[in-house]
């Protein structure tokens, strides 16, 4: 086989390659075209002969009703808030307990981790309860705090699960010479651990995002006042008693998902610009 | 070293901050729900003490609805393993490699996970849809008339319909997780099996998927107990019904809890559901564990 | 390491101790004290009220929101108010209410909905109150909200299921507005023939489909045999009840609901009998708001009738689908009841003349409104039950959590022909078994 065939093979392979990928692209940016529409039309639209094309007729009033209704911004704020704190504190503790159980020596770690994992097997409806009675007893009920807790604690399962596995993966070398040098262990975890461990939290943190900007059950549950509603509970609260009108609530939904959006790719890039730095050689 | 590594005190700092939150939020809560199924309780008067019976009801009571359900859930988590994972490992092995506008269908790809699940299932409900959907509109088009029905609202299709929707959306986030691990994995592995003379493919199954592993191990973990634990989209899409035919253990507890009040008997599905995770992922860990020693 | 096993058994020694703190604490029902906290102005009460009226683009929040500003003024109350969307509200109150921490005041549904907060003793009983307005409530109407003969909650409204009907379809395709079952079933035939549904349902959430069994029931067995089988005294298994079953398998198999009903939502159902879809909706007087709408197609194009009668039934004509359903209850650990109590009748009283004004509900109170004001078919309709003489609330709404999930249930799988109209009946009566 000389050379021109075998690139016009990988060519043709590339090519196959590339025609998938554009395709299954399609598929999946299409719900988000899809969102656009929906949020620009009526009920008579939306459930009407015309579901999947353009707009027939722009109802812009959508987004007036979104953002008039209520108090969307104190809610945007609210989310914003509950998600970052969140995000910032899991990702400091977890990535502390990851360390500890990944490579720390104590015959309890691996019990430790089962534990940790017990978090994601809840079905979390059935937490609804007990959590209710627990944030009342400690009268944090309607207040930030009975989101922020219960969202750090759900998010730590799977940030532990992530870390613990890619701490795993590192040679215990790298620590093991400062050691040497006489490096205590939290030095150790603050000046070689933290830096390696960048592109693992950012797309953890991701998750953690995605779950605490979205959470709408503890959302209506643990909070009564306005003044810390969180946007899902804003959004689902245009629906009616009798009967809803779905554009306003696809045009909030549509500027709930653009803050997600954003994040998901300033975070991305994060998880790239830390690996190509070359931080994790190893 | 060791003993810097053995440091107990050291240990507590890192692990007790986390452990509090999960203490207060988790284990509590489920300790609470397990002294809740001992329970005949509707939310609000005196509990009667009933030991086991919950649990016993779960397999012997109200038509096996439960083990249906229990049933369906493993056939999701059956999908998510053997066609989900693939699919997303595929993707992400291709956009690790570098292909031209792999931060473009990187992004892409992961929509599915960020729209919000109730636009997810309004879409896919108009896409079912009997009368103006895709599926039967394609359908009519190429004379398959006999085939035309209405999807979700048939107990034949429905619990299939479903599972795809949910298997679909989760591509992404699977696959951003096997994507970053794969792009973490050195250039120069890379370029020595490309000097061995090594095809892409056998790169592939030889270096990146078993390099790849830890975090394999926490996607099938994921898949298998969010399978298990589904409610979302099912919630949205069909309500479990048609006549119960798409019902999952999660949605089965949150009717049997919030609209039959029957609070210990939910809670038993719930304890139920949660120990059946854990049965599975430990499993999961020991397959994962087992293989590294081969 | 024996350190650590050591503090590990300590937590959960903790552990345990809290929990069997926090399980007493949670069924017995006597830890009111976080409600109405001190909080707010000093000299002025506070009380919360959580409601679901909880959308802007409904004119009933505006409306309640009035109500509530002048009950502040009028009782020198600080009231702070809380509305939930629909589904969310039932999880939360469910929940609030078994952690003892609910509102002063709340939105319920009556009868099967509250009997739990009944039974826990987490509701004020309202009798030592409620007589300086009993004239002014509508005969019979806090029925539904008694329990043991004793009242606990207070409705607003009325709401009753007409017939909805499209006349421009009627009139196109040359057909009766149906009076009879006979004449009920000609229409659906003619309406299928010409590919327009005859009947609008929504089965995927399961009660509007109830809806059908249920006043087909009604005109069978009348509203006093229904009252009777659902509140134990009767039997299921007579044959009124299997005659209503038989009626719907029948209006099933003749393509009444349409190809595609069990995966209908109500909300596409509701969008679609305003779009002109189909030709008839037999569902709540709420539906007048949709087809009234500005995006409505059919806009004072729709009857309500009341529904056909069934040769040999025991039902009449002047018996209805509807009543009191919904109303306010008082948390039992509230901290003023003659306060709460007062507040919530005059809201109640307030709500029940607003919404008929604005034609967004029938009143439960006796309000005398401009009538010309109100909207044809909202007045329509309100005449239509003047002459009442008997009344069956939504079965879902009047059985208890689990024996109403089974009835809608056992509905559904009837329509879909999985059981018999005799094992439909069979397994109704093992609910009053239990």
């Amino acid at each position: 086989m000389n050379l021109r065939d075998r690139l016009t093979k990988k060519n043709i392979i590339v090519g196959i390659i590339s025609i998938f990928l554009i395709a299954f692209a399609i598929i999946q940016i299409y719900p988000l075209i899809w969102l656009l529409m929906f949020s620009l039309k009526d009920n008579a639209q939306i459930y009407g002969g015309n579901v999947m094309g353009l707009p027939t007729k722009f109802m812009w009033s959508n987004y007036k009703n979104a953002l008039t209704s209520g108090n969307v911004w104190v809610y945007t704020v609210n989310s914003a808030l509950v998600t970052a704190v969140t995000i910032v504190v899991s990702g400091i503790i977890g990535v502390m307990a990851s360390y500890a159980i990944a490579r720390m020596k104590w015959k309890l770690s691996n019990i430790t981790l089962t534990i940790f994992l017990l978090g994601i097997m809840i079905p979390i409806h059935s937490a609804l309860l007990p959590l209710f009675i627990i944030l009342n007893k400690t009268k944090l009920i309607n207040t930030p705090l009975a989101l922020i807790i219960p969202y750090i604690a759900y998010a730590l399962p799977m940030c532990i699960f992530v870390c613990v596995g890619f701490l795993r993966s590192i040679p215990k070398e790298m620590e093991e010479s400062a050691f040497l040098d006489g490096c205590s262990i939290y030095r150790a975890f603050v000046s070689i651990i933290l830096p390696l461990i960048k592109p693992a939290v950012a797309t953890v943190s991701i998750f953690t995002y995605l779950q605490a900007w979205n959470e709408l059950m503890f959302a209506t549950t643990f909070i009564d006042d306005a003044k810390y509603k969180t946007l899902p509970v804003g959004i689902m609260s245009m629906s009616g008693q009798y009967s809803t009108e779905w554009g306003p609530i696809g045009a909030g939904l549509v500027i709930a998902t653009i803050p997600t959006i954003i994040i998901y790719v300033l975070m991305s890039n994060q998880v790239q610009a830390s690996l190509t730095n070359g931080a994790v050689k190893g | 070293m060791d003993k810097v590594l053995r440091d107990k005190k050291a240990i507590c700092v890192f692990v007790l901050p986390a452990f509090l939150f999960f203490f207060a939020m988790v284990i509590i809560p489920i300790f609470m729900s397990g002294y809740y199924s001992l329970l005949d309780w509707n939310g609000m008067s005196k509990g009667i003490f009933v030991g086991l019976r919950n649990y016993i009801d779960l397999f012997t009571s109200y038509n096996n609805e439960f083990a249906k359900s229990l049933g369906n859930s493993l056939i999701l988590a059956g999908l998510s393993v053997f066609i989900q994972l693939p699919i997303s490992l595929t993707l992400a092995l291709i956009l690790a490699r570098g292909i031209k506008g792999e931060k473009f269908y990187r992004t892409v790809y992961f929509i599915p996970v960020i729209i919000s699940t109730v636009v997810i299932g309004q879409l896919w409900s108009k896409v079912y849809h009997y009368e103006y959907g895709i599926v039967n509109m394609f359908l009519r088009n190429f004379g398959l008339e006999n085939l035309v029905r209405d999807w979700l609202g048939d107990k034949g299709t429905a619990l299939i319909c479903v599972f795809i929707v949910i298997v679909w959306q989760y591509i992404g986030y699977h696959m951003l997780l096997m994507y970053s691990s794969a792009k973490s994995i050195p250039e120069d592995l890379y370029e020595a099996a490309k000097i061995d003379g090594a095809s892409e493919l056998t790169t592939a199954f030889k270096i990146t998927i078993p390099l790849m592993k830890p975090i394999l191990n926490v996607c099938v973990t994921y898949a298998i107990v969010g399978s298990l634990k589904t409610f979302d989209l099912i919630w949205v899409l069909t309500g479990g019904g048609p006549l119960k035919s798409t019902e999952v253990p999660s949605t089965l507890m949150y009717n049997t809890i919030f609209f039959k009040n029957q609070f210990g008997y939910g809670s038993a599905m719930a304890l139920f559901i949660v120990i059946e995770c854990l049965v599975l992922t430990v499993v999961v860990q020991k397959i994962f564990k087992s293989e590294s020693y081969l | 390491m024996k350190r650590i096993s050591k503090k590990l058994l300590c937590l959960f020694a903790a552990l345990s101790l809290t929990l069997s703190i926090g399980g007493c604490k949670t069924t017995d029902g006597t830890d009111g004290g976080t409600t109405s906290p001190d909080g707010g102005s000093k000299d002025k009460p506070t009380l919360k009220i959580w409601h679901i009226t909880a959308s802007d683009a409904e004119g009933n929040r505006t409306i309640l929101l009035n109500a509530i500003k002048e009950a502040e003024e009028k009782f020198n109350v600080k009231i702070e108010e809380t509305g939930t969307e629909n589904e969310q509200y039932k999880t939360k109150i469910k929940s609030a209410m078994a952690g003892n921490s609910g509102p002063d005041i709340f939105f319920t549904w009556a009868a099967g909905f509250s009997q739990p907060f009944v039974d826990g003793g987490k509701v004020l009983n309202l009798d030592p109150y409620i007589g300086a307005v009993k004239d002014k409530l509508l005969t019979g109407i806090t029925d539904n909200f008694t329990y043991d003969g004793k009242v606990y909650g207070v409705p607003y409204q009325m709401q009753v299921g007409p017939l909805f009907c499209n006349t421009e379809l009627f009139e196109k395709y040359n057909v009766k507005i149906p009076e009879t079952y006979e004449e009920l079933l000609t229409a659906v035939k003619v309406f299928k023939e010409n590919g327009v549904t005859p009947l609008i349902c929504g089965a995927k959430d399961v009660w509007p489909a109830m809806w059908y069994y249920d006043v087909l029931a009604l005109r069978t067995a009348g509203s006093q045999l229904c009252n009777d089988a659902l509140a134990g005294k009767a039997s299921f298994e007579s044959q009124e009840f299997i005659d209503a079953a038989k009626k719907l398998v029948e209006l099933t198999e003749a393509g009444a609901f349409g190809p595609n009903t069990m995966s209908v939502s109500w909300d596409n159902a509701n969008v679609d009998f305003a779009q002109g879809k189909g030709a008839m909706l037999f569902n709540g007087n709420w539906v007048t708001g949709n087809v009234n709408a500005e995006s409505s197609a059919v806009k004072g194009k729709i009857v309500a009738r009341k529904f056909p009668l069934i040769e040999g039934g025991k039902g009449t004509a002047t018996e209805y689908f509807g009543g009191a359903g919904d109303g306010y209850m008082i948390n039992s650990a509230t901290k003023d009841p003659k306060l709460a109590a007062d507040v919530l009748f005059f809201l109640c009283e307030k709500l029940a003349f607003d919404m008929y004004e604005q034609n967004t509900g029938l009143p439960g109170w006796n309000v005398s409104v401009d009538e010309s004001k109100i909207n044809p078919l909202t007045k329509e309709i309100s005449d239509m039950t003047k002459d009442s003489t008997g009344w069956t609330l939504w079965w879902d709404v009047f059985l208890e959590g689990a024996a109403a999930d089974t009835h809608k249930n056992l509905v559904v799988q009837l329509m879909a022909g999985e059981i018999t109209p005799e094992k439909f009946g069979q397994e109704m009566q093992k609910l009053n078994a239990k």
